[in-house]
């Protein structure tokens, strides 16, 4: 009888393991998570939120990936591609920043004194 | 006779199919080629390393992007030979190396026209101040 109660015990023990480490995700998965956030709270969600959506789009997957299937390579794999989307888009902000910096410096007419005035502005809104 | 004839040909053929290759989307591909392109054509290969911007063993880290770009290209290429379908999804991430690398060229270039921008006022406002003197 007790040999029986022990075997149980040690049978919902295993169980319980099983699923709560079913339930933890992967490394690269909480990672990109923690990156969108800081994205989105920062620069890119000011600057680049329609790079910051594709890199939601591919998270997105690779939770449902987590969600359906659990940590496969195929969730790491999203999870991969997600993490680059969004440093993507904080490269993308800094980009922008510049671009706004060249411009407002233009406008103000401080390159003015350069023997092309005006070429920076231009070239800065071209691109 | 006729029917293990028949049976032993469908066997085989379900064999071959099982271990066909299969085909990375052409367009995909293309994609692929021209973003490694426009990285090299921006000097990804030339960028200096940064505090803010640098890879593995200490490469600049527009380098380093698109190293591991191709190097995922050629792994999804073999995975493809193999008839795996995973595939697709590896080309997709040779795609954000990619992509990530085009990203850190086009900024390093913006960020140097705005170094640029700002000692041109510094020299404009010091040129004034003297001037006016």
């Amino acid at each position: 009888m007790k040999t029986h109660h022990k075997n149980l015990i040690l049978a919902v023990a295993l169980a319980a393991l099983t699923s709560a480490c079913a339930t933890v995700a992967p490394a690269q998965l909480v990672g990109v998570r923690d990156s969108f956030a800081a994205a989105s709270a920062g620069l890119p969600g000011k600057l680049t939120p329609s790079a910051l959506y594709d890199a939601k789009q591919v998270l997105d997957q690779a939770n449902k990936e987590f969600e359906t299937r659990g940590d496969t390579t195929t969730c790491r794999d999203y999870a991969y591609i997600a993490q680059n989307k969004v440093e993507l888009a904080e490269v993308m902000a800094g980009t922008e920043q510049d671009r706004e910096t060249i411009i407002d410096l233009a406008r103000a007419g401080a390159v003015a004194s350069n023997a092309q005035p005006g070429s920076l502005l231009s070239s800065a809104e071209s691109r | 006779m006729t029917n293990q004839l028949l049976f032993s040909l469908a066997v085989a053929l379900l064999g071959f199919t099982g271990c066909a290759s299969l085909q990375l989307p052409r367009d995909q591909i293309e994609h692929f080629d021209t973003s490694v392109r426009s990285a090299k054509e921006m000097g990804a290969l030339s960028l200096p390393t940064t505090k803010e911007h640098h890879g593995a063993l200490g490469m600049p880290a527009a380098k380093a992007h698109l190293e591991l770009a191709k190097d995922q290209a050629e792994v999804a290429k073999t995975m493809a030979a193999a008839g795996d379908s995973r595939a697709v999804l590896f080309l997709a991430r040779a795609q954000s190396e990619a992509d990530l690398a085009v990203g850190l060229a086009r900024q390093a270039a913006m960020h140097s026209r705005a170094l640029q921008a700002t000692d041109d006022q510094k020299s404009a406002i010091a040129f004034e101040t003297r001037r006016s003197r």
